[in-house]
């Protein structure tokens, strides 16, 4: 791989965090306008420009980094001069293109949504403008290449989220799950602290490809496995691995329906990858593989078992989160570049199948006025679209053949095979078949006939577009699954094997 | 049934935290902290001279401003969120907006 | 240069004093203060580090101390706002009587 260090002196390319985050610092003037004036749809307006040229950005920084053998390079992004090691700065790989473009893609589809969904709300000014600002921190977790620059972007994306799930506060249900969510995501903010402070001690300072140059391969001393400890304490309680996922069956079904594919698409998926990217820069596979495992195997089995048990379909959809987050994190154990690319695949996969879930959910919530899976007997038949796209994206999350669901699972547990952890292979392969049995439990009552002769009707065109157009991408990256693949396996060999550029591109 | 686990959970809880305590101490007296043992040979640190002590709040102010800005503007997005935030929870609702 | 273990030592017992706040308090103003001695126990390690150089002292931590308490000042802001919103409907400020979230 050819290695190509650039540190610009100043902005030359929109990247997408800057669009993001001048789109955000703009829409609060443009809801102001839009109460003055009295144009009605101004702001949804705004929120779909700024994510859609957020998503176009990535694309266009995808097509200026890749080199002509077909590589992508690494670029390190300083502002003023200021260079690393010292000063912060952004890292641009394969790695955080992939992941910007995957918050860049859903986020687009959650605002042409959400334009439906929340009309008859209050206050939508903060609420466009907080969804912005997450999709901007989301973005600058990606792409930044210095531990405290994280940190930042990591509390400004944990900081809309809290709001936005005790969004509709004049009920009870969100303001509890909303206090919950912020003081345990603070305290694992603190815990985060915490490893930074002990690894400045260490390394004296917090670039990641410095860290990576000199930490990485150490011996296994006591201080490293509590920094290990500190560091998954800290990045565990945001993307729900188990003993620290309480908030989560409370948090996502009380925010709003766009909201909630949010968070359980893409926020904790960012958790995830924060992970990924720290474990995988300062430590050597072997340290972390049986904890990483062990920990995959309680999060799936729980998670399982917990969401048998749910009446309410939001909460059960929740559940499966934090299962499906297990299934990834068999990939983190795996060690292997092909490991992480099944991680990183099935994040794609996961965003689009549970955002869609969710989507789809809350149309049926939101025409069906009630959240219990009982109540909702016999409503699939009178909203045929929306039950349709419920049903592949459903379909998609027990991995069923001929959805992308199943190609992501089936590299994971084959990465899982190969690299002599055959018995996480296996009760991943075990909760897979478990996890089918709710889902086509929701799919059951949904097509049962009813009794009561309640009348719903089918939710708005918008709605409906949208959650066909995951779908349409959820079955044809089933059936041909090569263009994404590649990306993943650019993503993850810029993690696991292209370390010598990542380092190059900042020490030169 | 609850209130016996709550109960239960929380003395584990509580026993786990001392214990973590004690296992803390004990490695930060027996095992010594590895400072700067990691540092690689190609970080240059600006350090500060500790002697006058009241130069050492403009030698921080100028190493924020010179080689953190990035940082700086960052936290200047998350002061303005964190006030959309508070607008956003201390509102009152109207009808329809 | 300081001897660095009973700085250590003092963090640990902040991280001690703070998850032991979170656990046994029954007020939601003193649940976030606990929160708060956590984010401080962090910075203190930060500081205890920029120590360990004869003679000199590192900027670098002192900076990031600064960016920290500003950062976790907004967290506690935003969480006194929902506490406010809480006594709103609850009409009181006891966290056990949040309990009607069930599994």
């Amino acid at each position: 791989m050819v290695a190509q260090e650039f540190i610009s002196q100043g902005i030359n390319l929109p990247l997408p965090l800057f669009v993001l985050l001048v789109g955000g610092i703009i829409s609060p003037l443009i809801g102001i306008l839009a109460e003055k004036v009295g144009l009605v749809k101004l702001r949804e307006a705004w929120m779909v420009i700024v994510s859609g040229a957020a998503f176009v950005s990535n694309y266009m920084l995808y097509q200026d980094l890749s080199t002509s053998e077909g590589d992508i390079a690494v670029r390190v992004i300083a502002i003023w001069g200021q260079n690393p090691p010292l000063g912060g700065c952004l890292e641009i790989d394969a790695l955080s293109i992939y992941m910007a473009g995957s918050v860049a893609f859903i986020g687009f589809l959650v605002a042409i949504y959400s334009v439906h969904y929340m009309e008859r709300e209050s206050r939508l000014t903060e609420f466009y403008t907080l969804v912005t600002f997450m999709m901007a921190g989301m973005t600058g977790i990606a792409m930044a290449g210095d531990f405290f620059t994280l940190f930042i972007f990591w509390e400004l994306m944990g900081l809309s989220s809290y709001v936005l799930v005790a969004f509709l506060k004049a009920r009870w249900g969100p303001i509890e799950a909303g206090l919950k969510y912020l003081i345990m995501s603070a305290t694992a903010g603190a815990f985060l602290l915490l490893s930074m402070a002990l690894i400045y001690g260490m390394a004296g300072t917090l670039n990641f490809a410095m860290l990576a140059d000199s930490l990485k391969g150490a011996a296994t001393t006591p201080w490293l496995l509590v920094l290990f400890s500190t560091l998954v304490v800290g990045f565990g309680v945001k993307s729900a691995i188990v003993p620290l996922h309480t908030w989560l069956p409370d948090a996502h079904p009380e925010a709003p329906s766009p909201i909630s594919a949010l968070l359980s698409g893409i926020v904790i998926e960012t958790g995830l990858y924060a992970m990924t990217r720290v474990l995988y820069l300062l430590f050597d596979p072997g340290v972390f593989k049986m904890p990483i495992a062990l920990l995959s195997v309680l999060t799936m089995t729980l998670a399982n078992v917990m969401a048998l048990l749910q009446s309410d379909i939001k909460r059960l959809l929740a559940y499966s989160s934090i299962a499906q987050i297990g299934y990834m994190l068999v990939g983190l154990a795996s060690g292997t570049a092909y490991g992480v690319m099944g991680t990183f695949l099935h994040i794609f996969n996961h965003s689009m199948m549970k955002g869609m879930a969710f989507l789809s959910a809350g149309s049926l919530v939101h025409e069906a006025d009630t959240r219990d899976i009982g109540s909702m007997r016999g409503v699939g038949k009178m909203m045929p679209f929306t039950s349709l796209s419920l049903f592949i994206a459903l379909l998609g999350l027990g991995g069923v053949p001929g959805t992308n669901g199943f190609i992501s699972k089936y590299h994971l547990f084959a990465a899982a095979f190969g690299s002599d952890l055959a018995w996480l292979g296996v009760m991943g392969v075990l909760n897979s078949a478990l996890s089918m049995a709710y889902y086509i439990r929701i799919m059951q009552v949904l097509l049962a006939p009813r009794e009561d002769g309640l009348k719903v009707h089918e939710a708005p065109v918008l709605m409906v577009a949208v959650t066909f157009v995951m779908a349409a991408i959820i079955i044809i990256l089933g059936v041909w699954p090569a263009p994404i693949i590649n990306l993943a396996t650019k993503a993850s060999s810029a993690l696991v094997e292209g370390l010598s550029m990542y380092i190059g591109a900042v020490l030169g | 049934m609850s209130r016996r686990m709550a109960k239960y959970g929380t003395a584990a809880a509580t026993l786990a935290i001392v214990m973590s305590l004690f296992i803390f101490s004990w490695l930060t007296l027996e095992v010594p902290f590895p400072t700067n043992e990691y540092a690689s040979s190609k970080l240059t640190r600006p350090l500060a001279p500790e002697e006058p002590y009241d130069g050492i709040a403009t030698l921080v102010s100028r190493f924020l401003w010179e080689y953190r800005a990035l940082d700086l503007t960052g936290q200047a997005f998350v002061i303005v969120t964190a006030v959309i935030c508070c607008l956003a929870l201390l509102k009152p609702e109207e009808g329809a907006s | 240069m300081l001897p660095l273990s009973p700085f250590l030592v003092s963090v640990a017992l902040m991280l001690v004093i703070g998850l032991g706040c979170l656990m046994i308090k029954r007020d939601m103003v003193r649940l976030l203060i606990g929160v708060e001695i956590l984010f401080n126990a962090a910075n203190l390690c930060f500081i205890a580090f920029s120590t360990q150089n004869i003679g000199f002292v590192d900027p670098f931590a002192h900076s990031v101390v600064m960016m920290a308490i500003v950062l976790d000042g907004t967290v506690i802001a935003v969480g006194l706002a929902m506490v406010l919103n809480v006594y709103k409907h609850y009409k009181t400020l006891d966290i056990r009587k949040l309990r009607r979230l069930r599994w």
